[in-house]
């Protein structure tokens, strides 16, 4: 089970998978709305106070588009067969995470731990003392961890569902993919900054 | 008796797993997407194989 929950684009079926898929990415904006989650680039989810609905799925939205061009293009590149709906399955999937690590903010004690974007759009990081209690500092460590497991099982999961979806074999091609990966992580938080 | 070196068909040289798939191929029409039903894997892993097979056929010719 763990090897299909790492390679999903490997064993199951792509139309089951996007309808699973866009069923979680559903729940989970609405659990990044209710956690107050705000997403500022492609792999990283902060708190605020106070969040807006149409913010958070906009940008939601953005990263997954943003996700499949990645996967789409490298992939074309590598190989022409590269099909769309891989991609899509691929970069929905890799959300699942963030909706996860959202629930941790159900205390609201991450809002007021994370840099806070501000009405003109910069990011104000707030000193330690903004950590009221001990609880606050348990909740902070345990997502510090699973931030750590997240990159962990994402690095994972990006490689062998890549892999699968544009046969990449070369180390060129996985080049050519960590290239166009790292263009679009560095132009995203500038792309979502604009909503 | 017949003796002597003879050059062994290009299907006698394929691995069992790649005699398999062949068959297996044939047998579902050469329908990709039946065969991922079949065998419980996903459409692009079926493919792949199917791109590695004629890469390896591709260059046993050669």
């Amino acid at each position: 089970m763990i090897k299909k929950l790492l390679n999903p684009i490997e064993y199951f079926n792509d139309r089951k998978l996007l309808l699973f898929n866009f069923l979680i990415f559903i729940i989970g904006t609405i659990i990044a709305i209710l956690m107050k989650g705000w997403f500022s680039s492609v792999i990283q989810l902060l708190f605020k106070s106070e969040v807006n609905i149409y913010e958070t799925t906009t940008e939601n939205i953005i990263v997954i588009i943003l996700l499949t061009i990645v996967f789409f293009s490298a992939g074309k590149i590598i190989n022409k067969k590269t099909r769309l709906i891989d991609c899509l399955n691929l970069s929905f999937y890799t959300r699942i995470p963030f909706y996860l690590i959202s629930l941790l903010n159900f205390k609201g004690s991450l809002s007021r731990s994370m840099p806070i974007k501000l009405e003109d759009g910069s990011i104000k990081i707030p000193s330690t003392n903004a950590l009221y209690n001990t609880s606050d500092y348990i909740i902070s460590f345990i997502t510090s961890c699973l931030n750590i497991l997240v990159i962990i099982f994402l690095i994972i999961v990006i490689y062998r569902s890549f892999r699968t979806l544009s046969n990449a074999k070369k180390t060129i091609d996985y080049v050519i993919f960590i290239a166009i990966f790292l263009i679009v992580t560095i132009l995203s938080p500038i792309i979502l900054n604009l909503i | 008796m017949v003796q002597g070196n003879y050059p062994l068909p290009i299907f006698l040289k394929l691995s069992s797993k790649e005699q398999e798939f062949i068959l297996q191929f044939f047998l579902t029409s050469g329908s990709l997407k039946e065969m991922a039903s079949q065998l419980g894997i996903s459409y692009p892993t079926v493919r792949n194989q199917l791109d590695d097979m004629i890469k390896h056929i591709k260059d046993l010719n050669i």
